[in-house]
């Protein structure tokens, strides 16, 4: 089973990272939070009985540990991700991109980023409704208002 | 490249798909994880496994005793006190395993965002409904702390100082324990406000 979980991890390492880096505020705050998602999903993996998608539950662990989480009760030592990039605050064009990115879905309510990221990233209405646990309808609903919060920030920047 | 200044309303929503796909190639080139990090996430799992009810709350009972007899018989203070605080502290305990009572740990992280979210708001206000309890009774027992020390001080002379010292670190350690304990309180209280006025806005538009 412990491979099964290596695989796992390292198949959806940028799911779990992208989320951890949207709910951050600095590099140490990612650190932290991918194994506080790494503990939740390997607590998690013996009970996963493939009622969703290994996708939808990657998603939702990493989404509830980052909405959720108890910053201050922090009981392990954080170790250092194998990263070369900064996201933070490197200053490449693409990486410029990417914090434009992040300031934009780090200016919504939490919830919110959860179901813009998960739009952005292709997700069906269907799937996004389950793994935020609202209709497809609200999903929708939702969305415009998201979309049109994103319209008024980008426009009262310009 | 593209600047925020001249996008208009369409080309905003795909250049945010645009800029997701960047990042998620971008990340796909890094290691990310290692052995180590996934090993230390494993193991995590039996430690806290054995957290709660299978060691405290036996160790809390077990430890009553030891500590009911040092607070009566080397430290002098009354039976009744000596009592009440270990009392309350067995009660502490049980009321930990009260606000977990009909929740399995398992269900808040991989249940979805809102059932999630709610079971979490379910325990911080249990949290919260001890606090009502506790803070008078913690005022409560700290005059009663005062009280038996100025009377241990009366009855002996020597033991003055050792008295003087326990009142000086019970106010200063209830001082300082009360502000932290505060802030930590007002902090957890905004996530969860933030957490309830979100779940209402989304069942609201769900119920219309």
């Amino acid at each position: 089973m412990e491979n099964e979980f290596k695989e796992v991890v390292e198949k959806h390492k940028s799911t779990i990272y992208t989320v951890c880096y949207m709910f951050s505020k600095d590099s140490d705050e990612v650190n932290d939070l991918f194994q506080e998602v790494l503990i939740n999903l390997w607590k998690g993996f013996s009970s996963f009985q493939g009622k969703s998608s290994i996708d939808t539950w990657i998603w939702r662990i990493s989404f509830n540990t980052c909405i959720t989480q108890d910053r201050k009760k922090r009981r392990h030592e954080t170790l250092p991700l194998s990263m070369d990039i900064n996201l933070y605050e490197d200053k490449d064009d693409d990486t410029q991109q990417i914090q434009m990115l992040y300031h934009r879905i780090h200016a919504l309510k939490p919830f919110d980023r959860a179901i813009v990221m998960l739009w952005l990233e292709g997700i069906s209405y269907e799937e996004i409704g389950e793994i935020v646990g609202i209709t497809v309808k609200n999903v929708s609903i939702r969305l415009y208002r998201i979309k049109e919060e994103l319209k008024k920030m980008s426009n009262s920047k310009k | 490249m593209i600047t925020m200044e001249n996008l208009n309303d369409t080309q905003l929503l795909n250049e945010m798909r645009e800029q997701m796909q960047l990042l998620n190639r971008k990340l796909e080139k890094e290691r990310i994880t290692n052995e180590q990090l996934i090993r230390k996430a494993m193991n995590e799992k039996i430690s806290k496994l054995h957290h709660k009810k299978r060691f405290w709350m036996p160790a809390a009972i077990i430890l009553a005793i030891p500590c009911l007899y040092f607070m009566y018989s080397y430290m002098n203070f009354s039976l009744a006190f000596s009592l009440v605080t270990i009392a309350f502290l067995i009660t502490a305990e049980c009321y930990q395993l009260y606000t977990w009572k009909g929740i399995k740990q398992n269900e808040l992280i991989t249940g979805d965002l809102c059932n999630s979210a709610k079971k979490l708001i379910r325990i911080k206000d249990r949290n919260d409904k001890w606090l009502v309890y506790t803070i008078p009774f913690i005022i409560f027992w700290f005059i009663w702390f005062v009280y038996e020390n100025l009377q241990l001080s009366s009855i002996a002379q020597e033991a003055r100082d050792f008295t003087n010292g326990a009142l000086l670190g019970g106010i200063v350690g209830g001082i300082i324990g009360g502000l932290i304990g505060y802030t930590q309180y007002k902090k957890g209280k905004k996530t969860i406000n933030e957490l309830i006025s979100q779940i209402e806005e989304l069942t609201r538009e769900q119920e219309g």
